[in-house]
């Protein structure tokens, strides 16, 4: 399924490119294997949804895709060249831990479906914990106000202006995700990955959530990659893939 | 710049780090108060040998002693860094209380008081002539200074008057209470039926209203034991903490010790000339102390003793304060109530030849009367030492020949040590070197007398003059000091041992904290924190534990040592209870000091402590997984 609205230059070289994954876990003598062979690829300015069923690799999917989790070797390739995730061609694999680690930083965007927010932290920190991590103590003390003018330029679009100084267990469901989206955003990543963002809330709150993400794929033009099982949160989105035991089917 | 950030949050927001912080702090604490008390028990002993002794001695471990004594410190004058040197001699001897029939052995040790003094403290340890007087000045200092002899007399007697009346009210309320009577039990019977009511009372009252829950029957538990502890105290209280008694005693006792001083004052105000005047309290103590000790028979002992027509004995003697004849009170003071001072006292005295063999046959005795106690603070001296006139003590202890000059057997008189005191403040290696000095002069003193002695025919005069050992006091009294030093090193290795537990309290909860924070490990490493920054976070955390649980226990450690003996005190004023048993010890007041280097050490093992206690747990956390700890809620 795809959606004629985006339609990205034959050519251009996708923003990720997920070649050939294959992912394993052991569960005591048996390998259990979650995604056998899968290719994907998310363009700049494109929203993709991966769909499935429950324990069908989403998630495992998203997080190779945002380079939290590595793919395995498959049995038949030796090229390194030819498997695994590519960032705007280059493969993921060479960039090494800290290459991995700034990737994660400044280019992609984590919410999850449990939010996911550091408990001793009030919302503002929370916001700002991506911003704080890159900079030397010296670059973050200089940088530190235009970032918490951003943050709370972020928090104030999603209406949240009001909580800054509130923990995370004094606001609702949709409060929480809305602040694990501001904190997503405040280094501006190049990807969105949205793992189930509306499976913890209400229909109504679920919706307001995916307001949020729309309003920024259109406005911002973000990328976004977001998991669900919902088809109505799927039918957003320019194009959906199928995930079917470990293997894409669409 | 965020591994900094989590850290102080997760200290100023997670109420766990209570735990490893006040177990450093504790241990810290009690390392510091250890070792500064140990350390000030091993400063004092160091200090109390060297007042003692001066700082370097010769002498001979031959009974004879050795002779010439006199060109010897002619010798030692001309050392430049030699200030001054005085001659003993001691003698093995029996002491006998002849009104109380009570045969003591001692040391008998001749001195000459006023060279003593110059090179030890030997003056200042006499209650007598020094601490009485002094303390004295003190008292009426306190009070309206008196400005003359007739205004002393008049203040002291007044004094003594106040004083012997507190004792008599005092003593009067002891002795109101019958003898043996037990200390009043709290006993009420119902409380020990009411505590098992309550308990079961509890229990259904919760079991009500949690049916399938445990917590009905532990908190009944808790009720009961809380309860049954709690009458145990109220019944047994007075048993444990016997204020009244206890205090009442003290009270007792500082009266006796105050009467005592007053009784002092107007003995010497008596005996000082009747136109003397003073203006300050340094003045008065001037006036009040003697201008160098003596062994001179006070007038007032000639009147103790049954007026000036009674015959007395030619010599006096001072005895050691720990001798046995005064009882100490729980605060550590000598209580000189029933001043046995000038007892008369005989003594026997073994003699030695200058052969060194003892003449049984010849056993000198003399009587003496007891005119001073002295308390150096090294209790194998003030408890078995006689101090008596040096020329007295020779002549006793067959050091001193009889004889006349001329006589073939005369032999020249003897001593065992000469003690040295050195100029200024040498540290340990100056007066390493200067003993070498000394050391050097007194080997050739040795050839040199023993040639002149050969010349003239008298080879066996020479003995032991080349057996003398130069020593500095610490080498001294080594076997002594070591000991000490000994004890000290053990307590804290004991400690330290047990110091360990630090180690492994915060390892625990540091384990428990990343179990904890497992899903927290992957949100961080999710928005790009590295292995290393996580395991910073945890590493910087345990280094704040032991900053901040170390600082508190410096803190608290070297206040309480600072403030050891008000503390102590204290404890006796609410309890009536001494920890510190100064009639056991040495030392009047809990010796302690705090030596910064030691504290120093021990900060930063507790900083150590803290960084090496996290580190396991923090490379655990660097290995989370963040994908699978991310995945759950």
């Amino acid at each position: 399924m795809s959606n004629p609205a985006f339609n990205p230059q034959p050519l251009a070289v996708p923003l990720i490119e997920l070649r050939n994954i294959h992912k394993s876990y052991q569960l005591g003598p048996t390998a259990v294997s979650v995604l056998k062979g899968v290719n994907l690829h998310v363009h700049e300015g494109e929203f993709v949804a991966i769909m499935g069923s429950s324990g069908s690799g989403k998630s495992t999917l998203l997080h190779i895709a945002g380079a939290l989790d590595s793919p395995d070797q498959p049995l038949d390739e030796k090229s390194a060249d030819r498997f695994g995730l590519f960032f705007r061609g280059q493969p993921v694999t060479h960039m090494g831990h800290w290459g991995r680690h700034r990737l994660r930083n400044q280019q992609f965007g984590f919410v999850f479906q449990f939010y996911h927010l550091l408990p001793e932290l009030n919302i503002l920190e929370n916001v700002l914990l991506p911003a704080m991590i890159p900079a030397p103590f010296y670059k973050a003390l200089i940088r530190a106000r235009p970032r918490k003018l951003e943050a709370l330029e972020l928090l104030d679009s999603f209406g949240l202006a009001d909580r800054l100084k509130h923990r995370p267990n004094q606001l609702s469901g949709g409060e929480r995700q809305r602040v694990a989206i501001a904190r997503a955003l405040i280094n501006k990543p190049a990807l969105l990955l949205a793992d189930e963002p509306t499976g913890n809330l209400d229909a109504k709150t679920g919706r307001s959530i995916l307001d949020v993400l729309l309003a920024l794929h259109k406005t911002r033009q973000q990328s976004i990659l977001i998991v669900t099982h919902d088809p109505s949160v799927a039918a957003l989105a320019h194009r959906t893939v199928h995930l079917t035991d470990g293997r894409i089917k669409s | 710049m965020y591994k900094l950030f989590l850290t102080l949050r997760y200290l100023t927001r997670k109420k766990i780090v209570i735990f490893p912080i006040l177990v450093v702090w504790l241990c810290l604490m009690m390392m510091i108060i250890v070792t500064s008390i140990m350390g000030g028990f091993v400063e004092r002993v160091r200090k109390a040998n060297r007042e003692l002794l001066g700082d370097v001695v010769i002498s001979t471990r031959a009974n004879a002693g050795f002779a010439f004594y006199e060109e010897l410190q002619e010798e030692l004058r001309k050392i430049p860094e030699v200030q001054a040197s005085t001659p003993v001699a001691r003698g093995y001897s029996l002491i006998t209380f002849p009104t109380d029939s009570i045969n003591l052995p001692a040391q008998i040790v001749g001195v000459d008081p006023v060279s003593r003094s110059q090179v030890s403290r030997f003056h200042e340890n006499l209650y007598r002539q020094y601490i009485a007087p002094s303390d004295a000045a003190d008292d009426l200092a306190k009070m309206s200074l008196p400005k003359t002899t007739l205004q002393l007399q008049q203040a002291a007697r007044d004094d003594l008057e106040a004083r012997r009346k507190i004792v008599e009210d005092a003593t009067e309320r002891a002795l109101a209470r019958p003898a043996n009577e037990p200390p009043q039990r709290f006993e009420p019977l119902w409380l020990n039926g009411f505590i098992p009511l309550l308990a079961l009372l509890v229990f259904l009252i919760f079991r009500a209203r949690k049916k399938h829950s445990h917590a009905p029957l532990a908190l009944a538990v808790v009720t009961f034991t809380l309860g049954s502890a709690l009458v145990l105290v109220l019944t047994s209280w007075p048993m444990l903490f016997p204020r009244a008694e206890n205090l009442r005693d003290d009270q007792i006792h500082q009266a006796h010790m105050a009467s005592a001083r007053a009784f002092s004052v107007l003995r010497h105000a008596d005996f000082l000339p009747p136109n003397s005047t003073w203006t300050s309290r340094q003045q008065l103590a001037n006036a009040l102390i003697p201008k160098a000790p003596s062994f001179n028979i006070p007038e007032e002992a000639r009147l103790f003793l049954g007026g000036y027509g009674a015959k007395l004995p030619d010599n006096a003697c001072f005895v050691g304060s720990q001798f046995g004849i005064f009882r100490r009170d729980s605060r550590g003071n000598f209580v000189r109530s029933g001043n046995p001072l000038y007892y008369r006292v005989n003594i026997t005295v073994i003699p030695v030849s200058e052969k060194g063999t003892i003449l049984t046959t010849q056993a000198n005795s003399k009587q003496f009367i007891l005119t001073d106690d002295s308390y150096s603070g090294v209790y194998d001296v003030d408890s078995s030492y006689v101090y008596a006139p040096l020329e007295t003590v020779q002549t006793m202890a067959g050091m001193r020949s009889q004889l006349a000059l001329d006589d073939p057997d005369w032999t020249p008189p003897r001593v065992n040590e000469i003690l040295i005191k050195i100029k200024g403040d040498q540290n340990r290696t100056d007066l390493y070197a200067i003993r070498d000095k000394i050391d050097k002069i007194t080997a050739s003193f040795a050839i040199r007398k023993s040639e002149e002695l050969h010349a003239l025919n008298k080879d066996d005069l020479s003995g032991n003059l080349f057996s003398l050992n130069v020593e500095t006091w610490d080498q001294k009294q080594k076997k002594y000091l070591d000991a000490v030093q000994n004890e000290k090193s053990m307590q804290i290795f004991i400690l330290g041992l047990m110091s360990c537990v630090v180690l492994v309290v915060i390892f625990l909860i540091f384990y428990m904290i990343v179990r904890d924070k497992t899903r927290d490990i992957g949100i961080i490493k999710a928005v790009g924190g590295s292995e290393t920054g996580v395991a910073t976070i945890f590493l910087l955390y345990g280094l704040f534990i032991g900053v901040v649980g170390g600082a508190l226990g410096v803190a608290s450690g070297v206040a309480f040592v600072t403030h050891t003996n008000e503390i102590h005190e204290w404890i006796f004023q609410i309890t009536g209870k001494t920890i510190w048993d100064r009639s056991v010890y040495l030392f009047d007041r809990i010796p302690s000091t705090v030596n910064y280097r030691e504290v120093a050490f021990f900060y930063l093992a507790a900083i150590i402590s803290g960084v090496l206690g996290a580190l396991i747990p923090a490379f655990f956390a660097a290995q989370e997984d963040p994908a699978k700890a991310v995945r759950f809620e």
